[in-house]
């Protein structure tokens, strides 16, 4: 800390390299929504009827719907899932620990394209499920309650995005001091008690940042809606993307883009004011 | 002795969540491995035969070996990239105190944070208005983007426990500041960034999405792998997958050695 303006120099890659290729970028998409789509190109004018168009017609409003609905009861069933296991990883498997942790790594860093792929060969009609169930004379006739629809978009994101919320709680568990626990219970609090008003509310942060993060990831996702989702689990993502591929409608696809942009910022912000005013613990 | 041996022995409902949580984890990899050596075309329980027939034929395509150098090629140059943005940028976000360093440090972490299909048709967007041609560079630019933040993260937790004594000492003694870094710094963090480039180029090498917007007429292994998705089911799906698969967890394994990944967290 002995020269005053040394942190310029060092963050000067980064500024240049944010402002070129990600501030840039997304201020032109912005610009690009308020333009339209002509027979030969995009007219360059100021216009807000990319967005009236989202309004007008009910299948934009319902898929923008739909998906935020499937990243919303994803987000909530990963947090649910990964509290116990993060808890158990932090408390109570000391041995299994870093087998655990690994597993857990190796599935966020292996190829999500093929975990989503593998869900379809496990869910699908043909799949695995009704194979075995099949095999084992369990049942005649392929289940299909879990196949191309919201349900099996949600089990496979869960699956895909329970990593992300794992790993944000296990480390704001392994923040709270052990002592804290034995303060409770010497003050005579009990296991239950010591967990909603100890523990709980110091892993708020871990659980705040894990529903973001699958909220986020699962409601913008593009490939498993195609891959498991059939026609009923229609999410944004593809719509937006078709609008940048076939339908070559850039400055609509744009708008559709930043609604939705809008739409998860706003969701996330009343998830983290909702905890904010539900004051766990206190 | 009842009690003890009860105790051992006990499962309780936490173990429960933990292990069917772990098993579903684990199910898709170990699927896709098993079926690679499959010998009918389709996906049949029981497994019928084992055959390497499937891995020949991969090895043996030439589309396949130019998107593995491709993914290789960006990869290696993505995590140089953000490697060296991102380290320069954590040292000045963990030694100095400066204005608005609270809204800098998160502001840093957007291009992490929004969802990958915006990125990618934000990123098609400016380089269609600047009339830049699709390319591997164009690739690597935007891969680079959403690496850097994940740079900054893990090292800012390595340099905020970095003891500047032992800097100071090294100057003292009359060093240099690149000597200091040569011989000092570098040395101490250098496990650190070993695994940091192996994460980052583990990012690059799955990623998809954004990749599908800006690459252009090239291919990388992810876009490959989506072609032949979007064809219908194929054998050699699974082997390719697989050998994907087997890339990103050799990467996980050698970071671990360098660098204990919990350290990270």
């Amino acid at each position: 800390m002995k020269k005053r303006n040394k942190h310029i120099y060092l963050l000067s890659p980064l500024y240049i390299y944010l402002i070129l290729f990600f501030f840039a970028p997304i201020f032109i998409l912005f610009i690009y929504s308020f333009w339209l789509k002509s027979s030969s190109g995009f007219i360059h004018t100021f216009t807000l009827q990319n967005y009236i168009k989202i309004f007008s017609n009910p299948l934009y409003l319902t898929v923008i719907r739909n998906s935020i609905l499937i990243g919303l009861v994803t987000a909530v069933i990963c947090v649910l899932a990964s509290y116990p296991v993060a808890y158990a990883i932090a408390f109570k498997y000391k041995k299994l620990q870093d087998v655990i942790l690994y597993i857990i790594l190796i599935s966020l860093f292996s190829s999500y394209l093929v975990r989503v792929y593998a869900w379809r060969i496990i869910l699908g009609r043909y799949g695995l499920i009704n194979q075995i169930l099949i095999y084992l004379k369990l049942i005649k006739e392929p289940l299909t309650f879990f196949l191309y629809s919201p349900t099996s978009v949600i089990i496979t994101l869960v699956f895909i995005l329970i990593p992300f919320t794992i790993l944000p709680i296990y480390s704001s568990l392994t923040n709270i001091s052990i002592d804290l626990h034995e303060a409770a219970a010497d003050l005579g609090a009990n296991k239950f008690k010591t967990f909603f008003k100890v523990t709980l509310p110091l892993s708020k942060s871990g659980v705040t940042s894990g529903f973001i993060f699958s909220f986020v990831l699962a409601t913008g996702d593009y490939v498993t809606p195609q891959l498991v989702g059939g026609t009923q689990g229609l999410m944004i993502g593809r719509i937006i993307s078709d609008q940048f591929g076939m339908a070559f409608n850039w400055p609509f696809g744009s708008s559709l883009a930043y609604f939705t942009l809008f739409l998860i910022v706003l969701t996330v912000n009343l998830f983290i004011w909702i905890v904010k005013i539900l004051k766990i613990g206190r | 002795m009842n009690k003890i041996v009860n105790r051992r022995f006990k499962i309780s409902f936490l173990d429960i969540i933990n292990i069917f949580v772990i098993i579903f984890l684990m199910l898709p990899i170990m699927v896709i491995i098993l079926y690679s050596f499959s010998s009918t075309s389709t996906t049949v329980f029981p497994l019928e035969g084992f055959t390497m027939k499937w891995y020949k034929e991969v090895l043996e395509n030439r589309l396949f070996i130019s998107a593995l150098k491709n993914s290789v090629y960006v990869g290696i140059l993505v995590s140089l990239i953000s490697i060296i943005i991102g380290t320069l940028a954590s040292f000045a976000l963990t030694r100095y105190r400066f204005k608005f360093k609270n809204i800098i440090s998160t502001t840093v972490l957007f291009p992490m944070t929004i969802p990958a299909i915006i990125l990618g048709i934000s990123l098609l967007s400016f380089f269609s208005y600047l009339e830049i041609p699709l390319s591997l560079l164009t690739v690597i630019i935007s891969h680079a983007l959403f690496c850097i933040p994940f740079v900054i993260l893990i090292m800012n937790s390595q340099l905020i426990g970095f003891d500047v004594s032992v800097e100071e000492a090294a100057m003292d003694l009359g060093a240099n500041a690149i000597q200091a870094f040569r011989y000092v710094i570098f040395p101490i963090i250098r496990p650190s960034l070993v695994g940091v480039m192996m994460i980052t180029f583990a990012l690059s090498f799955d990623e998809f999405l954004i990749t599908f917007f800006v690459i252009g007429r090239q291919n990388t292994l992810p876009i490959i792998i989506w072609g032949m998705l979007r064809r219908g089911v194929s054998p050699t799906i699974n082997v390719i997958s697989t050998l994907v698969l087997v890339i990103s967890m050799t990467l996980i394994l050698i970071v671990n050695r360098y660098a204990k990944i919990k350290t990270f967290m």
